[in-house]
C-alpha cells in the first residue's frame, strides 16, 4: 500500500443511519441510491433476456410457451429502456458530477431530486410487481389497438408504472438544466464546461421535452383501455397511426437519452488516457445540441411500412440522413484527439474504445434503416434489434462501465483492481459482438423480431448469439463483483489517480459533503493535459478570473 | 431582489384588453363561417397568450433564457403538430380510420399470439394501397410471419409446414 | 431574510433566478403534456370537420364565454397578490389570493355544471353516448364522439390543473397570512402565479378550438 489516507470526514461518514440516506439531499448520496436501484433492474432485465435467448437456441417453441415469450421480451424491453438505459448516465454519473463538475455544493433543487428518486424507483417497482405477477405482451411499444383493446394482460399497471417514473426524469431533467445555467463556480463559463456536461445540458432539453409526450400517450391509452373512449382505435373512428406519431415523437428523441450521456463519458475519459485535449471542443459541444434538437425531427422513419404518406417518409427518411452529421462529428473528433496521444489502455479507455466502434457500427446501420427501401426489406426483423442493441448496449451500457471505472476512485475513495477490469472490459466486449453480430446476419436473411419460432436453417446464427449473451453476462457479473470487493480491499485512490483536469478531481476521493472547501475559481479550459493543467491552475494573468463572472 | 415592480395601471390595462379580445373572438365566432373562423379564433387567442405571457408571467422583463424556455415549449409542440400532418395531409387513398364499426381486425392481431393467416396480410397490404411495391414486400412479410406462425401453433405438423415453405 | 437562502445558493438572487427558471422549464414540458392532446384535435378535426362542427354546437358558448372571463379575471388577481407581496402590502396578498381561489372555484363550478348537463344528454363518450338532434344530419355520431372524447380528455385535464392550483393558491394564502413574504422573498408566489397564467393560457386556446368553431 502506498502511504496515500483516507479524508477523516467526506460524504460517506457523514454519517451512518438509514435515514441520513433514505432522506438525503446531497446530490453524490442520491447518486449512489440510483445507482444500487439501477443494478437491481439490470439484473432483473437480463435475466428476462437469458431466458429468451436460451428459448432462442432451438427453432421450435421448447422452454416457453409464445405468450410467456412475448411477457419476456416485453419485460426485457420496458426495464431496460426505461428502468436502466435512460436514467443509467445521467442519474448515476450526471447526479453525482455535474455539480462537481461546473463548481456548485448541489444541484438546484437537492429535495426535488430526492423525489425523483422517490418516484424513479416507486415506479420501477410498481412496474416490475406488475410485469412479474401477471405479465404485459405488448412489446416496449405499446402499439395501439391492440395495447388499448385486446390485450388481456396487465397494460395499465405497467403504463402507471412508466408513467410515475416519466415524471421522475422530468424533474431529473428540468433539475440539471437549471443547475448548469445558474451554479456555475466563478470563472466557468460556458466554453470552459467539460463536454460531459455539454451532453447532459443536451440531454436534459430532451428529457425535458419529450417525456411529457408520452406522459399523455398513456394517458390516452388509459382512456380508452379503462373507459372505453376511443381515440386509437379504428372501431371508434380512431387512427392508430395517431399513437405512434406521439409515441415516437417521445421514443425517437429517448433513443438519444440513451446515447448522448454515454458520448460524454467517453469525451472524458478518452482526453484522460489518450493525455491530449479534446480535438474540436466546439463542434463536439454543439453536436451534442444538434442531436437533441435533429432528434426530434426523425421519429416518423418508425413508421416507414405502417400507411404514412409517402411525402411523410420520403421527409422523415432525409431528416434521419441529416442526423447522422452530427454522430459523425463526435466519432471523428474522437478519433483525431486520439491521433499522436499518448494512450494508455486503462479499464475507462478500453470501455470508451469499445463504445467508438460500436456505436460506429450501430449508427452506420441505423443509415441502412432509414433508407427507405432498404427498410421495407429488413423492417422489423433482426437487423433491427441489432442495430439498436449495437447503439444502446454497445454504446450507452459500454459508456456506462467507462464513466463508472472512470470515476470509481472518486466516488468511493479506492481503485477497483485493474486486471479484473481490463479482463472484463475485452470479455464484455468480446460477447456482445458474438451475441449481436449474428442478428444482424439474421434479420438480413429475413427473421422476423419477437417470435420465438423460426425455420431451422437460422438455428446457427441463433446459437452463436445465445453463446455470445451468456458469455456477455458473466462479463456484467465480474465487475459487480471486483466493485464490491474494492469497496473494502481496494487501493486507497488519493484525489486524483488518473491525473485528470477536471474540477471533481481537485477535491478528495470521496468528496466532502458540500464537495468543495472552498467554491473553487476557474482559471483554465479543460482537457490541457500537455502540459498538464487543472482547470483552477493559478492564472497566468490574475484579472482574467475576475473578468469573467457567471451570468445566466 | 431584482424583479421590476409593474404599476397596477398596466396589468389594468392587460385585463382590459384580455376581454375586449375574448368579446371580439366571440362576435367573430357567430358572425364568420367556419373555414374563417378558426383562422380567426386562432389568432386572437395567440394575441391574448402572448399578452399574458408578457405582461403577466413578466416575460417583458426576463432574462433571455427564461425567454427561450418560455418559446421552446410552443415551438416543440409546432414540430409535433405540423410533422404529424404532414403525414396527415399528404395520405392518399381512405384514410385508415374510416374502417366502419364492427370490421376491426379481431384480436388475434397484437404481437405475434397466433396471428390469422391470409386476413392478416390483406389488411397489412390494404393500409397501403398506392404502393404496390410496398404491398407486395408487406404480403412478403406476412407470409414469413405466417410461416412462423403455423409453427408455433400447428407443432402438429412442423415437417408438412416447412414443405410448404 | 438570509434564512429562506439554501445551502447551496450564493445568494437569494441565485436562488429566486433558479426557481422562475424551473418553473419555467416545467411549463414548457406541460406545453407539450398538453400537446399530444392538442395534435389528437388538430389530427381528428381535419379528418372529422363537420362532426367538430356539430360536436362544438352542443356546448354552452354563454357558459364558456363566462369562465373564460372568469379564469382571465383570477390572473389579474393574482398578478396583483404578487405586486402586493413586492410592494410589502400583506393585506392585499391575502385579500387577492383569497379572490383567487374564489375565481378557481367559480371556475370549476361551472365546469362541473357544463359536465352534469353533458351527462343528461348523454353527450360522454363511450357505451352510452347517443347524439340526440343533430343540426347536420349527414354527420356520423361515431365522429362526433371523437369530438366529445377530446372535449372531456382536454378540458379534463384543464380542471385536474385547476384543483391543483387552488391548492397551491390556498397554501401559500395561508402561508402570506403567517407573514412568510416580503418584497425581499417571495418566490413561491411567484412560481405560483407562473402556475396560475399557464393554466389560464391554456383554456385561452381551448375556449375558441372546443366552443367556437360552430
Amino acid at each position: 500500500m502506498n502511504n496515500v489516507q483516507l479524508p477523516k470526514r467526506h460524504y460517506l461518514n457523514a454519517d451512518y443511519n438509514v435515514w441520513s440516506w433514505l432522506l438525503s439531499t446531497d446530490h453524490k448520496r442520491i447518486g449512489i441510491l440510483y445507482m444500487i436501484s439501477l443494478t437491481l433492474f439490470f439484473f432483473v432485465g437480463g435475466a428476462a433476456a437469458v431466458l429468451f435467448r436460451l428459448e432462442l437456441m432451438t427453432p421450435g417453441g421448447d422452454l416457453v410457451l409464445s405468450e410467456t415469450y412475448n411477457k419476456l421480451f416485453t419485460l426485457h424491453g420496458v426495464i431496460m429502456v426505461w428502468f436502466f438505459l435512460i436514467p443509467s448516465v445521467p442519474t448515476v454519473l450526471g447526479n453525482f458530477f455535474l455539480p462537481m463538475m461546473i463548481g456548485a455544493r448541489d444541484l438546484a433543487f437537492p429535495r426535488l431530486n430526492l423525489a425523483s428518486w422517490y418516484l424513479f424507483v416507486g415506479g420501477g417497482l410498481f412496474t416490475v410487481w406488475a410485469m412479474l405477477t401477471g405479465g404485459v405482451d405488448t412489446g416496449w411499444t405499446f402499439y395501439t389497438p391492440y395495447s388499448s383493446t385486446y390485450a388481456n394482460t396487465r397494460v395499465m399497471l405497467t403504463a402507471i408504472g412508466v408513467f410515475v417514473s416519466g415524471f421522475s426524469t422530468i424533474l431529473t431533467g428540468m433539475n440539471f438544466i437549471v443547475t448548469i445555467h445558474t451554479m456555475r463556480a466563478p470563472g466557468m463559463t460556458w466554453f470552459r464546461l467539460p463536454l460531459f456536461v455539454w451532453a447532459h445540458y443536451a440531454n436534459s432539453l430532451i428529457m425535458v421535452l419529450a417525456t411529457p409526450v408520452l406522459a399523455v400517450t398513456l394517458l390516452l391509452i388509459g382512456m380508452e383501455r379503462v373507459l372505453g373512449v376511443g381515440v386509437f382505435d379504428p372501431n371508434l373512428g380512431g387512427d392508430p397511426l395517431l399513437f405512434q406519431h406521439l409515441f415516437w415523437f417521445y421514443s425517437h428523441p429517448a433513443v438519444y437519452l440513451m446515447i448522448l450521456p454515454g458520448m460524454g463519458v467517453v469525451s472524458e475519459v478518452i482526453t484522460c488516457f489518450a493525455r491530449k485535449g479534446i480535438f474540436g471542443y466546439t463542434f463536439i459541444a454543439f453536436s451534442s445540441l444538434a442531436i437533441a434538437v435533429l432528434g426530434f425531427l426523425v421519429w416518423g422513419h418508425h413508421m416507414f411500412v405502417s400507411g404514412q404518406s409517402v411525402l411523410a417518409s420520403l421527409t422523415f427518411s432525409f431528416l434521419s440522413m441529416l442526423i447522422a452529421v452530427p454522430s459523425a462529428v463526435k466519432v471523428f473528433n474522437w478519433t483525431a484527439t486520439l491521433h499522436k496521444g499518448s494512450i494508455s489502455l486503462d479499464t475507462p479507455m478500453l470501455y470508451a474504445l469499445g463504445f467508438i466502434g460500436l456505436f460506429t457500427m450501430g449508427g452506420l446501420t441505423g443509415l441502412f434503416l432509414a433508407t427507405l427501401a432498404v427498410d421495407q426489406h429488413v423492417h422489423d426483423t433482426y437487423f433491427v434489434v441489432a442495430h439498436f442493441h449495437y447503439i444502446m448496449v454497445g454504446g450507452m451500457v459500454m459508456g456506462y462501465l467507462a464513466g463508472i471505472h472512470f470515476w470509481w476512485p472518486k466516488m468511493t475513495g479506492r481503485l477497483y483492481p485493474e486486471w479484473w477490469g481490463r479482463f472484463s472490459a475485452v470479455l464484455i466486449f468480446f460477447g456482445f459482438n458474438l451475441t449481436f453480430f449474428p442478428q444482424y446476419l439474421l434479420g438480413y436473411l429475413g427473421m422476423p423480431r419477437r417470435y420465438h419460432v423460426y425455420p431451422d436453417e437460422f438455428q446457427v446464427l441463433n446459437v452463436m448469439s445465445t453463446a455470445g449473451a451468456s458469455i456477455l453476462g458473466v462479463g456484467y457479473l465480474i465487475p459487480l463483483v471486483y466493485l464490491i470487493w474494492s469497496l473494502r480491499y481496494g487501493k486507497i485512490a488519493g484525489p486524483n489517480p488518473w491525473q485528470a483536469t477536471g474540477l471533481e478531481w481537485q477535491t478528495p476521493s470521496p468528496p466532502p459533503t458540500f464537495n468543495f472547501d472552498e467554491t473553487p475559481s476557474v482559471t483554465e479550459r479543460p482537457y490541457q493535459y500537455s502540459p498538464w493543467t487543472p482547470q483552477t491552475a493559478p492564472p497566468p494573468e490574475p484579472e482574467l478570473a475576475a473578468a469573467e463572472t457567471t451570468s445566466p | 431582489m431584482s424583479e421590476q415592480i409593474v404599476p397596477v395601471k398596466t396589468y389594468a390595462g392587460v385585463l382590459a384588453a384580455l376581454l375586449v379580445l375574448l368579446v371580439a373572438t366571440v362576435a367573430a365566432g357567430l358572425i364568420e363561417g367556419p373555414g374563417l373562423g378558426i383562422t380567426t379564433a386562432l389568432s386572437i387567442a395567440t394575441v391574448k397568450a402572448v399578452l399574458i405571457v408578457l405582461f403577466f408571467m413578466h416575460v417583458r422583463h426576463g432574462s433571455p433564457i427564461v425567454r427561450l424556455a418560455a418559446v421552446a415549449g410552443f415551438l416543440w409542440l409546432a414540430l409535433l403538430i405540423g410533422l404529424s400532418m404532414t403525414d396527415l395531409l399528404t395520405r392518399d387513398g381512405p384514410p385508415a380510420t374510416d374502417i366502419p364499426a364492427g370490421s376491426a381486425p379481431d384480436a388475434s392481431l397484437g404481437a405475434n399470439s397466433s396471428p390469422t393467416g391470409p386476413k392478416m396480410v390483406e389488411q397489412l397490404a390494404s393500409f397501403s394501397p398506392r404502393n404496390e411495391a410496398s404491398s407486395q414486400s408487406l404480403i412478403a412479410t406476412g407470409t414469413k410471419i405466417i410461416d412462423a406462425a403455423i409453427t408455433t401453433q400447428g407443432a402438429a405438423d412442423r415437417g408438412q409446414a416447412r414443405a410448404v415453405r | 431574510m438570509s434564512s429562506h437562502v439554501a445551502h447551496h445558493f450564493d445568494d437569494a438572487s441565485q436562488q429566486f433566478d433558479a426557481a422562475r427558471l424551473g418553473m419555467w422549464i416545467f411549463l414548457a414540458t406541460e406545453v407539450l403534456f398538453f400537446g399530444g392532446l392538442f395534435t389528437g384535435y388538430a389530427y381528428y378535426r381535419t379528418l372529422y370537420t363537420p362532426a367538430f362542427i356539430e360536436g362544438s354546437r352542443h356546448l354552452d358558448l354563454v357558459l364558456g364565454t363566462i369562465n373564460t372571463a372568469v379564469l382571465l379575471l383570477s390572473s389579474f388577481t393574482i398578478v396583483l397578490a404578487i405586486r402586493g407581496a413586492q410592494t410589502d402590502n400583506r393585506r392585499a396578498t391575502i385579500a387577492l389570493l383569497a379572490a383567487t381561489i374564489v375565481l378557481g372555484t367559480v371556475f370549476l363550478a361551472i365546469k362541473g355544471y357544463e359536465y352534469s348537463v353533458k351527462f343528461e344528454e348523454h353527450h360522454v363518450p363511450g357505451a352510452s353516448f347517443s347524439l340526440g338532434e343533430t343540426h347536420d344530419e349527414a354527420v356520423e355520431p361515431r365522429h362526433v364522439e371523437m369530438f366529445f372524447a377530446l372535449y372531456f380528455g382536454m378540458t379534463g385535464l384543464h380542471a385536474v390543473h385547476m384543483i391543483i392550483g387552488v391548492g397551491v393558491v390556498a397554501v401559500v394564502c395561508v402561508l402570506a397570512w403567517r407573514g412568510h413574504y416580503t418584497s425581499q422573498y417571495y418566490t413561491p408566489l411567484e412560481i405560483t402565479g407562473l402556475y396560475w397564467h399557464f393554466v389560464d393560457v391554456v383554456w385561452v386556446f381551448l375556449f375558441p378550438l372546443l366552443y367556437l368553431i360552430r
